[in-house]
């Protein structure tokens, strides 16, 4: 018993340094962390939709089980933001799949974005730029873009480059995941990669019944699959609601950018969000925006890129009334006229695309909790 | 000992042949025309194109293009004995994407070919579409550097990529009229032949094609109505995908 009395406490200080609460100045030279363990080990991606292809790795970020692991860590540690109050996780929450729920994001100051959160399902099969306006060709360089924003997480890299390297914590994550010899090799260019690697395991489980239909081991409902064949004109006896033109399987977004109507604008200089076109500079690009995926769609609700429609019914009603001019409105945003039950149909269509398999991955879970 | 030196003589000529053989294959041959290059300037109507600009149309209205795209594959030059050296595989001709300047001296597309002999052509072929044996595949079979893993270009419905999209407004302003031609099956690929006598050589490496738009509307006795015709992406009906997709043949003309 007295042993236990004597050993407690020396435990619990063991225990509290290992963890990474308290936070030791870094000596100049760094912390030497060679005698951890380093030893990756390829990272497996569990079941996906049968439809799916391999997902394309880049060749300087393999990914590893140790570097998914610190990815997750970073993803929804609050230390990326400047007051340590937001992570990744406050605007791209599992339960919604990946998104927060809100119309526009708020950042760490309540300063109010101008777009809806994107939903990271599938994020890893992206290779056409990433965020709404497609300014990251990557999701390496994406990772790294809300820490800096001044209306997201307004923290800046060399004080967050700082902040990990004195991390106890984070020195062994780095040095497990990327083989660092010492904590000043902790930088953005790993933390980014990092979370990268995390952000690419986000991926459908092929569990929705639309791929289950897909595989043949589903039959849609009568309603299901009439609004599967509105959706994507199958049978010519069916009218074609124009959908799969910017949906197309089996991610369900084309990765292209479009002006789908939203934004009403007599010349191309007049769109409220110029979208791609701040990013290409060309002028018939503004109003365009990336086609998000809609997989999970009931869950990741508000829509577009405004987050301007709170239903997927809503939704539908705009793609069947043409949407607001401007220039570049897209040609495939016309006039549908869709019945109340064509209507009804395709919203079936959609739930079907519901995977919640998906968003339990056990690794969705915050470690710090 | 002598026999043991005479091995290792042979092993060092082996060596020799083997090294002059594999530089050999890392040379071009003197003959061939590196930095090969298609050229294609967008014209409408016989003016230059530019992407979103009103040109007139049939019936004294007004047409604008918001998206002009081809697969644009097998690109082949023809010898004076009828034979073709092949120089390209498959890409996406981006007409409207390269023609966004107002300045039209920047608008072009241009695809890098592979090298190919230096001499005298009657001619160049290429298919437009994607050709059956690719065709048989899905974007998703292809990485994502390929030009066919676009999404947006195969349509599942079809089994088929969409070979073509012309895409545009009849009577541009508040109350145009959105038209959307597109074309993909197997049955309608179709290979365009472009005849012009010319040189290949080192100092002559482009080949320079126009490619006039407006001839993809062109009908019997007109241009298609588009008013009525707004909307050709369907298997129900394929009169003006096929219409557009013959049209190629007649819209490229040499520079």
């Amino acid at each position: 018993m007295n042993k236990i009395v004597y050993i407690l406490p020396i435990l619990a200080f063991v225990l509290i340094q290992m963890g990474g609460c308290i936070d030791e100045p870094e000596p100049e030279a760094g912390i030497d962390l060679s005698g951890i363990n380093y030893d990756p080990k390829p990272y497996i991606f569990g079941a996906m939709p049968s439809s799916y292809p391999a997902m394309e790795i880049p060749a300087d970020n393999p990914m590893t089980i140790d570097g998914v692991q610190l990815g997750r860590h970073l993803f929804f540690d609050p230390i990326l933001s400047a007051d340590s109050s937001m992570s990744c996780i406050s605007c791209h929450n599992p339960a919604s799949s990946f998104t927060d729920g809100k119309a526009v994001s708020v950042g760490i100051d309540g300063i109010s974005g101008i777009r809806s959160s994107m939903s990271l399902l599938d994020i890893g099969f992206a290779y056409k730029g990433l965020f709404w306006d497609g300014r990251s060709k990557d999701l390496e360089d994406q990772a790294g873009r809300p820490v800096e924003d001044p209306i997201e997480l307004h923290h800046t890299w060399p004080n967050l480059e700082i902040k990990l390297q004195n991390s106890v914590f984070y020195q062994s994550l780095f040095r497990k995941a990327f083989g660092i010899s010492n904590s000043k090799e902790i930088t953005k260019d790993l933390a980014t990669k990092a979370i990268a690697q995390f952000e690419r395991i986000i991926v459908s489980s092929g569990t929705s019944k639309f791929d289950q239909f897909l595989a043949g081991k589903y039959d849609l409902s009568e309603d299901e699959y009439l609004g599967y064949d509105l959706f994507f004109d199958v049978n010519v006896d069916v009218p074609d609601a124009q959908c799969g033109h910017c949906h197309n399987a089996p991610f369900m977004t084309v990765n292209d950018y479009f002006n789908n109507g939203i934004q009403s604008a007599d010349s191309l200089n007049q769109f409220k969000d110029f979208g791609h076109g701040n990013v290409t500079k060309k002028p018939l690009d503004n109003g365009k925006f990336k086609v998000p995926t809609l997989r999970n769609i009931a869950l990741s609700a508000p829509y577009m890129h405004d987050g301007s429609f709170a239903s997927v019914e809503a939704v539908i009603d705009h793609y069947d009334s043409g949407g607001h001019y401007s220039p570049n409105k897209d040609p495939l945003i016309a006039k549908v006229h869709l019945t109340t039950l064509q209507k009804s149909q395709i919203l079936s269509f959609l739930h079907t695309l519901t995977d919640t398999v998906a968003l339990k991955n056990p690794l969705f879970i915050n470690p710090f909790d | 000992m002598f026999e043991t030196l005479r091995l290792m003589k042979c092993v060092q000529l082996l060596c020799a042949i083997l090294l002059i053989f594999s530089a050999a294959g890392c040379t071009p041959s003197e003959n061939e025309v590196q930095n090969l290059k298609l050229s294609i300037k967008g014209l409408f109507g016989g003016e230059p194109f530019i992407t979103a600009k009103s040109y007139p149309y049939d019936g004294g209205k007004l047409v604008n293009i918001l998206r002009s795209d081809f697969f644009i594959s097998e690109i082949s030059l023809i010898h004076q004995d009828g034979s073709v050296t092949v120089v390209s595989d498959i890409d996406l001709a981006e007409i409207s994407e390269t023609h966004t300047s107002a300045d039209n001296n920047l608008n072009e597309y241009i695809l890098d070919l592979e090298d190919a002999p230096e001499g005298s052509y009657t001619g160049i072929q290429f298919g437009v579409g994607v050709p059956p044996a690719l065709n048989a595949k899905k974007d998703t079979d292809f990485p994502s550097s390929h030009a066919l893993s676009q999404s947006s270009f195969y349509w599942s419905a079809w089994q088929s990529f969409i070979f073509s999209r012309t895409e545009g407004n009849l009577n541009p302003g508040l109350g145009q009229n959105g038209f959307t031609y597109h074309a993909g099956t197997d049955g309608l690929y179709r290979v365009v032949r472009v005849n012009n006598n010319f040189e290949l050589t080192k100092n002559n490496e482009v080949i320079p094609l126009n490619f006039d738009i407006k001839q993809l509307f062109k009908t019997d006795g007109g241009y298609i109505d588009i008013e009525n015709n707004s909307s050709a992406h369907g298997l129900e009906d394929l009169t003006i995908a096929t219409i557009v997709m013959n049209n190629y043949t007649s819209a490229f003309s040499w520079r």
